[in-house]
């Protein structure tokens, strides 16, 4: 019996990290024009926005994954797409920080330094990220 | 455009204590429907006992801010007005023209949709409000329709986790309008090109936003 080892992960998020954002509504992402909306990065009542770290993880992990978070939730998964830490660092102020606590995902991360006054607008030029990458993978 | 009439008679009006009766339609209330046209026609000579309840309802009526429309009617002829709301009526026999709600605007009929479907805690998997303010989302709706067809037909409504109903006209990443309805706030980001910005207004403000969607559409 071979057991994988699970890598270990770097607690600071490296900047060429891709993040992967799991969307569990249709209404976030248009599957027939390939294209992220900005309310799938709009953040929580907290501020923040929860990524998956995709580092070395192929589109099977990827999949698993999605589907261990959907177990913890009462809709089920629609879609996911992809950015990169150093493009959203990019933007106005936002930092990506990893978080595990309260029994997350290990790679689980935030990102975080939203401004309330620019929200919307920084949701858009996340999506417009996440469109233009055309990473978008729908279930 | 349905018409139909639907006649009332209600319970003895010659005791003293006066009736009153609340008007609906197969048991929908009246504003249900597209501004129901009550005719009062009294049938039957009135005593003074119910000509003088009869101007009391009037007089309530045009006291009420509700009511859309106030025309006051009056014995002997048949006159007809607006009631938006149940409205309590004392007389003998009421004659009810009501118009079937001509069908919502097709934009109308999202917005009730993705509201009524949207109201689940956590719909997004992260935690989302359920949609709210469905009132100032009409009627943002209807201030659109208002300007100009075309403005409905190529918008999209998308709920968003903070409850709001966002109205979006969407060309490319260079070039769309996002406006969030929240309570009586206009939230806007919009990019035409190099010119974006963000912000928010009050309805009152809403015309220079959509003087922003005509550029987009």
């Amino acid at each position: 019996m071979i057991f994988k080892k699970k890598m270990k992960l770097n607690p600071r998020i490296e900047d060429n990290e891709p993040l992967a954002r799991y969307l569990f509504s249709e209404k976030h992402f248009s599957k027939e024009k390939q294209r992220v909306k900005r309310q799938a990065f709009m953040p929580t009542k907290e501020n923040k926005v929860s990524v998956i770290r995709h580092k070395d993880c192929p589109e099977d992990c990827a999949l698993k994954i999605g589907k261990k978070l959907e177990d913890t939730r009462t809709t089920s998964l629609k879609a996911f797409c992809s950015i990169l830490t150093k493009d959203v660092r990019a933007i106005n102020n936002l930092n990506v920080v990893s978080d595990t606590s309260n029994y997350q995902h290990r790679r689980h991360a935030n990102i975080i330094g939203f401004s309330e006054a620019k929200m919307r607008a920084i949701a858009d030029d996340l999506a417009e990220l996440a469109s233009e990458n055309k990473s978008l993978v729908v279930f | 455009m349905i018409e139909q009439s639907v006649s009332v008679a209600h319970r003895n009006f010659l005791s003293v204590k006066p009736h009153s009766v609340a008007f609906s339609i197969n048991g929908y209330p009246l504003y249900q429907y597209e501004k129901p046209i009550l005719n009062l026609a009294i049938q039957s000579s009135p005593s003074e006992y119910l000509l003088q309840k009869y101007k009391d309802f009037i007089k309530i009526l045009s006291s009420d801010q509700s009511i859309s429309s106030k025309i006051i009617p009056f014995y002997p002829s048949e006159e007809e007005f607006f009631a938006e709301k149940e409205c309590n009526l004392l007389s003998d026999r009421v004659h009810i023209s009501y118009r079937e709600k001509e069908p919502l605007t097709e934009l109308e009929n999202r917005i009730y949709n993705i509201y009524n479907e949207y109201q689940e805690k956590n719909w997004d998997g992260y935690g989302a409000e359920p949609m709210q303010y469905l009132n100032q989302s009409l009627q943002f709706a209807k201030a659109l329709f208002a300007e100009s067809r075309i403005l409905i037909e190529s918008v999209e409504v998308i709920p968003e986790n903070d409850g709001c109903l966002c109205f979006e006209w969407f060309k490319s990443n260079s070039k769309f309008i996002n406006i969030s309805v929240k309570d009586d706030k206009l939230i806007y980001t919009y990019k035409f090109g190099d010119d974006k910005s963000c912000g928010e207004t009050t309805f009152p403000g809403k015309h220079m936003l959509i003087e922003q969607v005509k550029k987009i559409v």
